[in-house]
């Protein structure tokens, strides 16, 4: 069985790898940085050096060149425009993101003329956290809307992504999810890397409003998910499902719902009655908190 | 007897001499027609849809006779790790057996350097360039071969001719 790490790992050249995986198996994410030492963080986050023979391992910008090649399989132009955008999402769901020297064009990043530092950020797939905000969701025959709220880094993304499985798989709706950034399925060759559940048509790397049309057209959902609404096209877009009655999951920055009413965006999504309830997320020293409430109730 | 065998002998054999320089300048003609349009596949495969690099080698593949084909064949992405890219593409040539100068060779490895490691207009732009000066170098060697083919023959008949009259 190949851990997350170890899958992750597969595209480091063979000389990298090996010091890794000898002394790491808690690492969450990997840096390279050209000219200098090969680190490795955990969930902590503090960088600490890959030793080889004892010592650091001092990056060459060849090598940096040779993992995004063994990431891309020789086609870095297949994989341009995700990386422009963000990131490269790969196998299993991990995600490398690069910097470097880049070329714009017309005031947008192009591409990337010379390579700086690559980031591999593995992905550590997290189950069966979300059931009880699940079974306060769904509890009805067809789900009732909902809004993920919480200030960035809470884990919204991660309790979408696993509300979207539950109602996939143990509530048995047909999902359609808009995965404009690729973090939610993380599709790899058409496969979603994350579990998001069988019954889950995944529409990604397109904005969230044209994904939501499409699947609202094509894939007859019952239910329809989307990270962060962040602008008045995505709100058009879901007043647009659920006036065609699809109920819709959707997560947007904001630690209280009065918060989320003085912000003109969002106060034009609650007065559209599109969500009736919000599951807000806390973080106290036990750990992280949902609470599902009702828009009405405040 | 044995003269006039002799001499037959000596006369076929500097015109097979000949024959076979024909053919082999056909042979390097056609395996950089092959070349080029392979390349230009890949360009048209990139220019229509990005597709990664397993697809463009499969494209191309389909452009030449065997030592074309076994060209394109013979690079591995599984192996990438223990072979880069480049290296591979200028191995693959090696293996091939190609019939290439060394400017050709050159030329089709600074496609190799740029192939898979750059952008998707960079790509197409350096992949065209390969293309063309392959195929404009099949031009050169045909426009040469149809207008020595027919020295290279009266040469080598005459080479022969004046063996057997030395001889005798």
């Amino acid at each position: 069985m190949t851990t997350p790490l170890e899958q992750a790992a597969m595209i480091l050249p063979q000389t990298l790898r090996e010091p890794l995986l000898a002394g790491f198996s808690d690492a969450e994410e990997l840096h390279l940085r050209a000219g200098r030492p090969f680190t490795a963080a955990g969930e902590e986050g503090t960088e600490r050096p890959v030793l080889r023979c004892g010592r650091p391992i001092l990056l060459t910008g060849a090598e940096l060149r040779m993992t995004l090649e063994l990431a891309t399989r020789a086609s870095y132009h297949a994989a341009e425009h995700k990386l422009c955008a963000g990131f490269l999402p790969l196998r299993g769901g991990h995600r490398l993101g690069i910097t470097g020297t880049a070329d714009v064009r017309s005031g947008a990043l192009h591409g990337y003329q010379t390579l700086s530092s690559l980031c591999l950020r593995i992905a550590h797939p997290i189950q069966n956290m979300g059931e009880e905000t699940a079974r306060q969701i769904f509890t009805q025959k067809t789900p009732l809307s909902a809004l993920i709220l919480s200030p960035p880094g809470r884990g919204k993304t991660t309790l979408l992504r696993e509300l979207v499985r539950l109602a996939s798989d143990r509530y048995g709706f047909r999902v359609g999810l808009a995965d404009e950034r690729g973090e939610l399925a993380a599709l790899w060759n058409g496969v979603p890397q994350f579990n998001v559940g069988e019954r889950t048509d995944v529409m990604d790397g397109c904005p969230k409003a044209a994904a939501l049309q499409v699947l609202l057209r094509t894939m007859n959902p019952q239910l329809l998910a989307a990270d962060e609404i962040t602008a008045p096209e995505d709100i058009a877009a879901l007043s647009a499902a659920a006036n065609c009655g699809v109920p819709v999951l959707a997560t947007a920055h904001g630690s209280s719902l009065d918060e989320l009413r003085r912000r003109p965006l969002y106060r034009k999504l609650l007065e559209e009655g599109i969500f009736r309830q919000v599951v807000l997320i806390t973080r106290d020293q036990s750990g992280r908190h949902y609470e599902v409430r009702s828009v009405e109730d405040g | 007897m044995v003269k006039l065998a002799g001499a037959i002998f000596v006369l076929t054999g500097s015109w097979l001499v000949s024959v076979q320089k024909v053919a082999q300048e056909r042979r390097h003609i056609r395996q950089l027609n092959g070349l080029s349009a392979g390349l230009e596949a890949m360009r048209r495969q990139l220019l229509l849809c990005a597709a990664p690099m397993e697809e463009l080698l499969l494209s191309a593949e389909r452009c030449g006779g065997d030592r074309i084909s076994g060209f394109f064949q013979a690079i591995s992405l599984s192996e990438l790790e223990k072979k880069p890219f480049a290296v591979q593409w200028d191995s693959a040539a090696e293996a091939a057996e190609l019939l290439l100068t060394e400017e050709e060779r050159r030329t089709l490895s600074e496609a190799g350097q740029v192939l898979g490691q750059a952008g998707l207009e960079e790509q197409c732009a350096c992949l065209q360039a390969a293309a063309e000066a392959l195929r404009t170098r099949a031009k050169e060697r045909a426009q040469n071969l149809a207008q020595n083919r027919r020295l290279w023959y009266t040469l080598s008949a005459s080479a022969g001719l004046l063996a057997v009259v030395t001889l005798l």
